[in-house]
């Protein structure tokens, strides 16, 4: 087979692995907001350190919310990349 | 060859069924970038109620459950970007329609392109949810304002995100190019375009996000004056609201009206 050809799999695949890329930009997000939940936990910490154990629980509550879309992200890259059903649809379409 | 050619012609030979399911998977890529917008936003959301719970200890529960109540309403436009993906992914509605391949295939992308309009209504809601959390934790006693408050806002703010989701759902499941005389390039390339436009979204959320934020955080010092506040706030957002809508004109005009 000839490597430079492109025949409809090795799109979809090429174009899959671009889509997988794409999905983990969403990593922005949950970054840029735990990093200031952590942040302002930590100044809570110092202004009050007796209160410690609140702080940490409300703020972690939180960025395990947060952390949602990333893993949204990371499901779809995965499984563009694992278990791609477009690859499936396309063979089954062709026959 | 001229660069025409060379940059789209293979579009033209390649098999336009998976040319479609390619063009998806890109698409799908793009809709999840809207997953910016809530992680930021409740983020924000998660350190205010942080710092409320440290502020005044005895406030933490009101403000943590401010908090997620807010940080729920935010997450709305990262699920719609889900939905769309997902949609792409295991029941691709454009795969099985008949039509030019590289028509269909851009109205994938195009409906992925649009969701990143989630963006913004992800970060504004969760900004007013912050700052709910902030003035409950501070005075418990007006949670019930802050989140009245907070949800009026945030209903208005997630309008751009909801324009992004019609427009993807359009361009899936009643496409207009189908039924379209023209240039298949360039009817492709309306589509992208179509979807290109609601980015705009981005915007309006944000800011409507900020307004609700700064209104809930007045209400909460101020009870009484929730009428007036609220007043003020809707009539900012209807303003910010203007580009969105200016986005959503010209991505109708581009899927219904043969400009070209």
């Amino acid at each position: 087979m000839d490597n430079n050809q492109i025949d409809g799999r090795a799109l979809i695949l090429a174009c899959s692995a671009i889509g997988a890329g794409l999905a983990m930009i969403a990593g922005i997000g949950p970054g840029i907001g735990q990093g200031y939940a952590a942040g302002k936990g930590a100044e809570a910490v110092g202004r009050q350190p007796e209160a410690q154990g609140t702080i940490m629980s409300t703020m972690l509550l939180g960025a395990a919310v947060a952390e949602t879309t990333g893993i949204y992200g990371l499901i779809v890259a995965i499984i563009l990349l694992f278990a791609n059903p477009l690859i499936t649809k396309y063979m089954s379409l062709i026959g | 060859m001229s660069y025409f050619d060379l940059f789209f012609g293979w579009m033209f030979n390649v098999d336009p069924k998976a040319l479609v399911l390619a063009l998806s998977a890109i698409g799908a890529g793009f809709a999840m970038i809207a997953g910016i917008g809530p992680g930021i936003g409740q983020g924000y959301a998660a350190g205010k109620a942080a710092e409320a719970a440290g502020a005044n200890p005895e406030g933490s529960k009101s403000a943590t459950i401010v908090m997620l109540l807010g940080a729920a309403v935010a997450e709305t436009s990262g699920i719609f970007s889900l939905v769309i993906a997902i949609i792409m992914l295991f029941a691709n509605p454009l795969v099985s329609k008949e039509g030019i391949g590289i028509v269909l295939a851009a109205s994938a992308l195009g409906a992925g392109l649009a969701m990143i309009a989630g963006i913004g209504p992800g970060i504004g809601q969760g900004y007013a949810a912050g700052k709910a959390a902030e003035v409950t934790g501070k005075n418990p006693n007006v949670q019930g304002t802050a989140i009245r408050t907070m949800l009026i806002g945030q209903a208005v703010t997630q309008t751009s995100g909801i324009f992004a989701l019609v427009i993807g759902l359009l361009l899936l499941f009643a496409n207009p190019f189908i039924a379209r005389e023209g240039v298949s390039i360039v009817l492709g390339a309306c589509g992208i375009g179509a979807g290109t436009a609601m980015i705009a979204g981005i915007g309006p959320g944000i800011g409507q996000g900020y307004a609700a934020g700064k209104a809930t955080e007045a209400a909460g010092k101020r009870p009484k004056l929730q009428g007036a506040i609220l007043r003020t706030m809707l009539l900012g957002q209807a303003v910010a609201q203007t580009t969105g809508i200016y986005a959503l004109i010209i991505s109708l005009l581009l899927m219904f009206v043969q400009v070209f």
